[in-house]
């Protein structure tokens, strides 16, 4: 089911009123209402792949309760392989048993031994990416004694599986979820107001802005061989705020929903475009898949507290995993290859933590220096985006080769005003909220309630216009 | 949750409201065309014998109201520009809904893209979208994906970027659209093209399913309204593709029902009389719709 289907408008609403007016009284049956709605959700899909989210549950549930049976090291670690390579090796089956068979039969060609292996027609089971790496982090929590293993099924599955953020993030950790399944949740009202107002954010950003951008994307990326440099620049710039929109607007959507349900998710995105330098970019961009690489492979590979060349090389392998665990193709290993590049010289020159604050936190408008690091900052980005969106690695080098022809500076075929005062406006609307979760958190709360009201029929009625016909999926659904 | 929800309520209620208001643009939408055909088929009021259907070829190459006073029978043309064989299938469904089904259809053939996969020709959602007010054609839009299910309640869903622009669309320059419903092309500027020898054959396999099945469509609802059914082929500024009218024929159970240019007519091969390879300026198009009456006669 997508967050933009009129499927999810029915369901939402029914959703909620079982769970606030029917199981209100009972943390049990509430948990179990989560439950059911989540495979229902999930299933809508295809419900055939239910048995894999059951099954990795199951697995992590009860080796985390071994492990806490369990003393002895050894038994111990091999409880984790288990876990790890049970949820691993349906990720890498599903996800990249097709490239590695192609790519071995490459290599073999290439060196004189022709083969011919057999690829299989597998479906990538949505969100498997997100849910197995939830599980994961529950279990390796648990194996390193940073916390207690549930006993309580019902609320384990029910965070394995939680609908708003099953299919794309953002991958809840279990000290933050699980816990909120143990209590009872009540009913604020400003909580579900702030909800409601955040999932409207989302569905803006993913409808008007994500995919107004995607057909000129698609246009130019599809066909860039007829088209000028700048308007080959132009399609990269569609493109960041296309996967901008996209993502953040799915993670706008998700944590809203949450609220409704009187959970708190973390923040995924912390108005990224804004940032100085690409470290603080990766600090505000998709945060939960960031920390989550930072805690279980960054440190325990041993982080930054080694020599700086062991540290380079835990750079290197965290963003070409990173890259890697986007999809299975090598224009995502270069995608994260590159931002290691972009990150290095940070690094090596500790400057890597040097903004940590919000851009402009005291002033309306960024400093001279700070507008042209963001600007900078922006380049590289919509450059490495280039990587990330094109269908393999000669479509990036050619995309890029001509790009950089002589007509870079002519003016773009493709330039449509409406659209590109759209995302001006938009980008004035995350600059004005950058302080807040999102854009419009406290926007117009202290104005009347009129300008308020009136303010977001704008927003849905812009939402209205904009929805096609098509539902355009979400591009991390991929993942 | 007793004020969350009395507060949801009363801004869905405002929102229902001021989104009423929106309607004003979609039905102020097929005001700003200047061709009302569609419409006037959707009003019921074409109500007559013979009726021509077709792309531009038939819109700009046949004169309704000359073959009118010619075989004194009603003639509308309900042609239009650019617009494929599944095109004209939803016209004729639509004119027999709506309307007394007619004695003859001429469909104008064009020779050989009628069916092929790859033409320019096409479906024309565009001439759909501004009477999207009209329930029919909503859920026609619908059907074809081009509108969402949310537009039989919302006008807000049915609101196109372009229905805000109040200015009335203007006929392009050189055509008159007549009381008939034709698009003739005054005697203006010509492009430059040359008459074409060249001939190749017509391959089967490129054709479409679908334009195939519509074109089956039309013939077994003609069948069914007792209509008679004409193919017409218009002429081209170039030699005649008679590889296509074999494989045309495979596809009509009467073979008398083709009125095919006179192609020994020298007057087709004088460039006074075309626009352009495909399409006859007005006085090409009396000579071709006398050619017409006179098969119908």
């Amino acid at each position: 089911m997508y967050f933009n289907s009129l499927d999810f408008a029915i369901f939402l609403p029914i959703v909620f009123i079982l769970y606030w007016f029917v199981t209100q009284h009972n943390l049990k049956l509430q948990n179990c209402l989560i439950i059911l709605a989540s495979y229902v959700f999930y299933g809508w899909w295809d419900w055939r792949f239910l048995s894999l989210i059951c099954f990795s549950s199951l697995v992590d549930y009860v080796i985390g309760l071994k492990l806490k049976q369990q003393q002895h090291d050894a038994k111990r670690k091999l409880l984790l392989w288990i876990s790890i390579c049970v949820n691993l090796g349906f990720l890498v089956f599903f996800k990249y048993y097709n490239f590695f068979t192609d790519n071995f039969a490459t290599a073999f060609s290439f060196f004189g031994s022709p083969i011919n292996p057999s690829s299989l027609n597998i479906i990538l089971p949505v969100g498997i990416s997100f849910y197995t790496f939830q599980t994961l982090s529950y279990t390796i929590d648990v194996y390193k004694r940073k916390l207690e293993p549930t006993k309580d099924i019902i609320s384990f599955l029910a965070f394995v599986s939680f609908f708003p953020q099953l299919v794309a993030g953002p991958i809840e950790r279990a000290s933050n979820l699980l816990l909120q399944f143990y209590e009872k949740r009540k009913f604020h009202y400003s909580k579900a107001i702030d909800g409601c107002r955040q999932i409207l954010w989302g569905l803006f950003k993913k409808i008007v802005i994500a995919d107004t951008c995607a057909e000129y994307a698609n246009m130019i990326f599809n066909n860039f061989e007829s088209y000028s440099g700048s308007t080959l620049v132009m399609g990269a710039l569609f493109f960041t705020f296309q996967i901008y929109g996209d993502f953040s607007g799915y993670s706008d959507i998700a944590i809203g929903t949450s609220r409704l349900f009187g959970f708190n998710l973390k923040q995924n995105f912390a108005f990224p475009y804004f940032s100085r330098d690409i470290a603080e970019f990766w600090r505000r961009w998709h945060i939960s898949l960031s920390t989550w690489f930072r805690d279980y492979l960054y440190i325990p590979l041993g982080g930054s507290k080694c020599s700086k060349w062991i540290n380079v090389r835990n750079i290197v392998v965290i963003f070409l995993v990173s890259g890697f665990w986007h999809g299975a193709n090598w224009t995502f290993v270069v995608w994260g290859l590159l931002n290691a590049l972009y990150f290095l010289p940070l690094m090596l020159r500790d400057k890597n933590r040097k903004h940590l604050d919000i851009v402009a936190q005291n002033t309306n408008f960024p400093s001279f220096k700070e507008l042209l690091s963001i600007m900078f900052t922006f380049g590289l980005t919509v450059f490495a985006w280039i990587f990330f969106r094109a269908e393999s690695l000669s479509h990036a080098i050619n995309y890029i080769e001509s790009m950089m022809s002589v007509d870079f500076f002519s003016i773009p075929t493709v330039r449509p005003s409406k659209v590109l005062l759209l995302i001006i406006v938009f980008m004035f609307l995350e600059w004005v909220g950058r302080k807040q979760e999102y854009a419009i958190e406290v926007l117009f709360l202290k104005q009347s309630k009129v300008l308020r009201w009136s303010f977001y029929m704008v927003i849905i009625a812009l939402i209205f216009v904009f929805n096609t016909a098509v539902q355009q999926e979400f591009i991390y659904f991929q993942f | 949750m007793k004020q969350f929800s009395k507060h949801i309520t009363i801004f869905f209620v405002l929102f229902f409201i001021v989104e009423k208001g929106i309607c004003f643009f979609v039905n102020n939408a097929p005001k700003k065309e200047f061709d009302n055909r569609l419409e006037l088929v959707l009003n019921g009021k074409i109500n007559k014998e013979v009726i021509i259907l077709g792309s531009s070829r038939g819109a700009n190459n046949i004169s309704a109201k000359q073959l009118e006073d010619s075989i004194n029978q009603s003639v509308y043309n309900l042609s239009y520009l650019g617009s494929d064989v599944t095109f004209h299938e939803f016209i004729l469904k639509t004119l027999i809904k709506y309307n007394k089904p007619p004695k003859k259809v001429l469909l104008v053939i064009d020779n050989i893209f009628e069916f092929k996969q790859n033409s320019s020709l096409l479906f024309r959602d565009d001439k759909l979208f501004p009477l999207k007010n009209y329930d029919y054609i909503n859920d026609e839009l619908i059907r074809r994906k081009k509108k969402n299910i949310l537009s039989r309640m919302f006008c807000l869903s049915k609101v196109n970027r372009e229905d805000f622009n109040l200015k009335k669309r203007k006929i392009q320059d050189g055509y008159i659209l007549t009381s008939h419903g034709s698009f003739l092309l005054e005697l203006k500027k010509q492009g430059v093209f040359n008459y074409s020898n060249k001939s190749f054959d017509y391959d089967a396999k490129e054709e479409n399913g679908s334009k195939l099945e519509a074109f089956k469509n039309i013939q077994k609802l003609c069948d069914k309204q007792r209509i008679e059914l004409f193919y017409v082929f218009p002429p081209n500024y170039k030699i005649f593709n008679n590889s296509f009218l074999i494989r045309f024929k495979q596809l009509i159970p009467d073979k008398k029902q083709v009125i095919l240019f006179d192609t020994t007519d020298v007057r087709y091969k004088n460039i006074k009389y075309f626009k352009d390879e495909t399409h006859l300026f007005n006085n090409g198009a009396a000579l071709f719709t006398s050619e017409i009456s006179d098969y119908l006669n």
